[in-house]
């Protein structure tokens, strides 16, 4: 019988994929959203954990943006 | 930029909707004719060219002989265009074989166009009645004021100092979807209108009589009279003066939008009154075609992402405030620098990297006009990156599957769903793959059919 | 030689330059009247500047000593007129054309009879192209945004090989500004300098059989435009004559000598190049002497 599992597929550079691993890695056990990593590229999610990590890699953009003081 | 076929298209496609014994009445009128023969892509012009005086259907098999392999997606499009028009009037002969006709009206309207030359239904008036007519460049400078004072307008009524006379009702009819509206808010542009305000000159000009045309359908007005009125309007000669009263009554009631709007400009004399087509007017039937812009430009962008625009208009201003930051004004010069900031604020609203660059590229200052590229490629890559940056991950709602019974029933499957475009991963090895939440039920529907 | 590719252009506003032959002597042998011909002419053109309000026309006609502008659609004083064509281009282009007429014929050299005595005299082909290109050069500088140029020649009188030179000039210089020469050919023979312009600057040859639908071969074959050659199929030319003629006596020769210097092209043999002034060395013993070569008009 197909297993089939809902949630979110989500594609990125490698980079990013092992910094959405390392996010999940520092959740504890009840939230790791991460279902299978498929490839360097690619994982699958659940489903709603989207906005989660949009707002976190944005946070990380953020972190990591040196701005000239004016 | 594409935006600009778009709305000339919809244009088109608003006239190519209007019912068939409406369009053919369109078309009684020559001017109507050129304008429309103007507005089709190069192939379609010529395809007319060469039927104009054939009488007989001739075979599709035949045109498409004409046409080189490379050239045939082309030559589909301006059939295509030519019979939405019903500029061609499809037909089946009796082999049962696909043939096409010139549009009889269309054909004898433009026959006598060619032969004997177009009349408008108005002559210029004498010199002696008509005194104090502007010059080109006054009348260029009005017309372009004008639209200007109209934009800063619909983008917030604030920045006017002079209001038109456009009636509210119907500038909110222009902002409708241009502007979102929120309760003890000031009205923000929203995506389409940021859009907008980027797009070149006659593209805009298209967008705002699309819509007064569609929004005077509501009133009660006749979209083809409306239609036919702005395309002779376009024919006649920028800088002359015509009388009003050679007007129909309908035609002088939306003289006065169109003044507002920088098309004409309206001036009094002892016993009476004129309109003089300004040069937006006269452009109307070059725009309806996918050519290039023609206006000159007044950005210069450098490598070291300052931005010199030289332009005194408050609207310029505010367009490079979309994406820039705006340094210093001076008289005759905005001085900028596109930061990242500034960059991240405008994706925001919703502005593609692309349209940054072609505004930039398509209002280049002459003097760096024939350099190439015309904006260093440094600053439009880094547009690029900084856009693509704010992108990196792709998330899809998805379905995952796993334990397929057999390959074949994985091969299946897998070809289902990409035959409804939905696969989004797949791994032949251990049989698992994902698809898009949308094809999910397809795929249900093929493994149930399976067992 | 390879033809010169056309540039790509990606609208279709285009300047259409047409040479008009009005060689009375031609005219007034041939079977078709010059005034239908005209008027097919007229009509093409009106439906030219139908396409696109940005295109332009400009009429020079070739006469048998002088040539002249005969019709500039974009010049001023037909910004007055309605739409600034139709009316004006017939009643400008026939006014001028009447003038210039009588002006050529006054202009005739007194002819002294030739060997070829019985030969119409040549229109002067060489003097309109250069008009046409000089036109041309003047609207690539007047900005970055400019009209894509070509050259349509209406020739029906047989080529002048003492305009050899002339005419391969204009071609070359033609060829490196890529604007491509057109040429539609209703004379009996097919004319050599017409077919190696059409050729060498990637335009097209065409001679129409029937003259009685010239509006019809006009529409379909001259009116496209530079942006879609690239996907029409149009005639293309079979078996150019890329015959030369001598410098010397400007008769079309098959063989003789050419400077290797300045490719100049003698039928005898000369002590001096008269073009570059290079001095020739001897003449070999195993060629024929010059008066016995043949010599194809």
């Amino acid at each position: 019988m197909v297993n089939a599992i809902k949630g979110v597929f989500i594609s990125c550079d490698i980079p990013m994929a092992q910094y959405i691993i390392n996010m999940n890695a520092s959740v504890p056990a009840s939230d790791k959203f991460i279902i299978h990593i498929l490839d360097s590229t690619h994982m699958f999610v659940q489903p709603q954990v989207e906005q989660m990590i949009r707002s976190q890699i944005a946070k990380f953009r953020e972190d990591n943006t040196y701005v000239k003081p004016n | 930029m594409p935006e600009v076929r778009i709305i000339a298209k919809n244009f088109m496609d608003m006239v190519a909707s209007m019912p068939a014994m409406k369009l053919d009445k369109l078309y009684e009128n020559g001017f109507i004719c050129e304008a429309i023969l103007r507005s089709l892509p190069p192939l379609g012009k010529k395809y007319v060219l060469q039927l104009l005086h054939i009488d007989v259907p001739v075979a599709a098999k035949l045109l498409e002989e004409w046409v080189l392999p490379d050239g045939y997606t082309k030559h589909r499009v301006a059939i295509d265009r030519l019979v939405q028009l019903r500029v061609f009037v499809e037909a089946v002969d009796r082999k049962n074989d696909k043939t096409y006709k010139l549009n009889p009206t269309f054909q004898k309207s433009l026959q006598k166009l060619l032969v004997h030359g177009g009349t408008l239904p108005r002559e210029p008036m004498p010199s002696n009645i008509t005194v104090r007519l502007p010059t080109l460049d006054d009348l260029e400078a009005y017309a372009l004021q004008q639209w200007e004072c109209f934009l800063l307008q619909l983008i917030s009524s604030s920045l006017v100092e002079k209001p038109s006379n456009i009636s509210s009702s119907l500038m909110k009819v222009f902002q409708r979807r241009l502007l979102s509206q929120r309760d003890k808010e000031a009205p923000k542009l929203t995506e389409s209108g940021f859009q907008f305000l980027l797009m070149e000159t006659n593209a805009q000009l298209w967008y705002i009589i699309r819509e007064y045309i569609s929004n005077s359908e509501e009133r009660g007005v006749d979209a083809a009279d409306l239609i036919s009125f702005m395309l002779e309007l376009s024919f006649h000669v920028i800088g002359e003066a015509y009388n009003i009263n050679s007007l129909t009554d309908f035609q002088r009631s939306i003289i006065r939008d169109l003044a507002d709007l920088g098309l004409v400009k309206l001036q009094q004399g002892r016993k009476e009154s004129w309109f003089i087509p300004t040069k937006l007017a006269t452009n109307l039937s070059v725009s309806l075609a996918d050519s290039s812009s023609r206006k000159e430009g007044f950005v210069v962008v450098e490598t070291n992402f300052r931005v010199y625009a030289y332009s005194t208009s408050r609207l310029h201003c505010e367009i490079l405030r979309l994406f820039s930051k705006v340094e210093y004004q001076l008289p005759n010069l905005i001085v900028g620098a596109i930061t990242k900031e500034s960059l991240y604020n405008a994706f925001e609203n919703g502005i593609t990297a692309e349209q940054i660059i072609s505004f930039l590229q398509q209002n280049a200052h002459p003097r760096v006009a024939d350099r190439t590229p015309t904006v260093p490629e440094n600053v439009t890559d880094q547009i690029r990156l900084w856009e693509s940056d704010l992108n990196r991950v792709e998330m899809t709602e998805a379905y995952y599957y796993d334990e397929f019974p057999s390959r074949d029933v994985f091969e299946g499957a897998c070809d289902t769903a990409r035959e409804w475009n939905g696969l989004l991963w797949e791994d032949s090895k251990k049989m698992h793959m994902v698809v898009k939440t949308g094809v999910h039920t397809y795929v249900r529907e093929y493994l149930r059919s399976q067992k | 030689m390879p033809s010169a590719p056309s540039k790509l252009y990606s609208d279709d506003v285009s300047l259409l330059v047409v040479t008009l032959d009005t060689n009375p002597f031609f005219w007034s042998t041939f079977s078709f009247p010059f005034s239908e011909f005209l008027s097919h002419v007229l009509a093409f053109l009106n439906s030219i500047l139908l396409l696109s309000q940005l295109n332009q026309v400009v009429v020079i006609a070739t006469g048998c000593n002088s040539c002249t502008y005969l019709y500039d659609s974009s010049s001023d004083k037909n910004h007055g007129s309605t739409t600034g064509s139709m009316p004006s281009l017939y009643s400008d282009l026939l006014h001028n054309l009447e003038v210039f007429l009588a002006g050529d014929q006054q202009l005739a050299k007194p002819r002294v009879n030739a060997a070829g005595g019985g030969a119409p005299p040549p229109s002067l082909l060489s003097g309109s192209l250069s008009m046409a290109l000089c036109y041309i050069q003047r609207a690539f500088r007047s900005g970055p945004i400019h009209p894509q140029p070509r050259i349509l020649c209406l020739q029906g009188s047989a080529d002048g090989p003492e305009q050899y030179v002339a005419i391969m000039n204009s071609i070359f210089s033609a060829q490196h500004s890529t604007v491509p020469i057109d040429s539609c050919y209703i004379g009996s023979n097919n004319s050599a300098f017409l077919q190696q312009a059409s050729y060498i600057t990637g335009g097209i040859y065409y001679r129409p059989p029937h003259l009685d639908g010239l509006f019809q071969y006009f529409s379909t074959v001259f009116a496209t435009d530079l942006h879609s050659r690239a996907f029409l199929r149009l005639p293309k030319s079979v078996g150019v004559d890329f015959r030369a003629s001598c410098f010397c006596h400007k008769q079309t020769i098959d063989m003789g000598y050419v400077c290797s210097v300045c490719l100049s092209i003698f039928c005898e043999h000369h002590d001096k190049c008269s073009t570059c002034g290079s001095v020739f060395g001897q003449a070999q013993s195993n060629v024929p002497s010059s008066t016995d070569r043949k010599r194809k008009a």
